[in-house]
């Protein structure tokens, strides 16, 4: 099962990517627990995430082809 | 007061717009708009709304023009180093538009003042940046019914929503705080100075934002609310997450 990872803003800083493929994670919970794993730099940063263009307020599960965004908010104007 | 023959000639590109017309451009003309920060996104989105007809703009931004804002801060000129920002820019409005009402606010927002300086029920459009002034508009918009307008940027990337929308007379969309509850964020994460940003970035952003405003106050049924859209200029590549409105925040 693959799911794709989306970084934006300042958590390309951390990942030096925009984006990765994660394998055989089952919920959003743990797909961040494996993030903060692979990028530890990522706890001191605040970001909402999204699964498949919908904000999540709790974990889901995750299926194969899942899109998964990290999204911290922007303050520069 | 209705439009005249003189306000006619000069909104005659848009009036034919089945999307404004005579009765949209009469709602831009009664319409007061609320713009917290005149830095990039505020340069750009100023200027349009003021084009456009709003008939009342009022200013808010303490900060001084400095060269280094000149490189995407394109509605000030060298000549303005050092001036006031919300004073530099009602010069430019006036001499644009006679028909906007412009006021500026020569002070940065903050808790002790917010009170004063906002009024319920109204447009706000967020042009700061920090994140402290961004939850403190937020929080002042959901406690006195305003829609918020809102776009930020990092680096080639824009964020952009329209928050806290009366989309039903008895129904207001998801607000910043239902897409970022977290708060305390340091700012160090994300400031034009300490990362860098292109200065067309926070242009377009005011440009979105002011598209948002025409369409909210014209009463289009195309409002972006409930929605985050993340536009990346250097892919240009555009997404949307929709938001859940969170009553508890």
């Amino acid at each position: 099962m693959k799911v794709n990872v989306l970084f934006f803003g300042a958590l390309v800083e951390v990942t030096k990517v925009s984006s990765m493929v994660l394998n055989d994670v089952a919920n959003s919970e743990e797909a961040i627990e494996l993030l903060h794993k692979k990028f530890p730099m990522l706890c001191h940063y605040k970001f909402s995430m999204a699964l498949n263009q919908n904000f999540l307020t709790d974990s889901e599960n995750l299926n194969d082809g899942d899109e998964l965004a990290l999204l911290p908010p922007f303050a520069g104007g | 007061m209705e439009l005249s023959i003189s306000e006619k000639e000069r909104y005659a590109r848009q009036l034919v717009l089945s999307t404004i017309g005579l009765q949209g451009q009469q709602s831009l003309k009664d319409s007061t708009i609320y713009v917290v920060g005149a830095g990039g996104l505020g340069s750009t989105l100023l200027p349009y709304l003021a084009a456009a007809g709003i008939g009342k703009i009022i200013i808010i931004d303490g900060d001084l023009v400095q060269l280094n804002n000149l490189q995407r801060q394109v509605l000030y000129t060298q000549h303005e180093i050092g001036i006031n920002k919300a004073m530099a820019a009602k010069e430019k409005l006036n001499a644009l538009n006679k028909h906007t009402d412009v006021s500026s606010i020569p002070h940065f927002l903050n808790e002790e003042n917010i009170n004063n300086l906002l009024t319920p029920n109204s447009i706000i459009a967020d042009c700061s940046d920090n994140f402290k002034t961004r939850y403190l508009i937020n929080d002042y918009a959901v406690a006195n019914n305003c829609t918020l307008v809102s776009a930020s940027v990092y680096k080639n990337q824009l964020q952009f929503g329209v928050f806290n929308f009366p989309y039903l007379p008895d129904k207001r969309s998801a607000t910043f705080r239902c897409a970022f509850p977290e708060q305390n964020i340091e700012d160090i994460q994300d400031t034009c100075a300490q990362t860098g940003v292109l200065g067309l970035v926070p242009g377009i952003g005011g440009l979105l934002m002011a598209n948002e405003i025409i369409k909210i106050v014209t009463l289009s049924n195309q409002v972006q609310y409930n929605k985050l859209h993340i536009l990346d200029l250097q892919n240009l590549s555009l997404k949307q997450w929709t938001i859940k409105r969170n009553q508890d925040i």
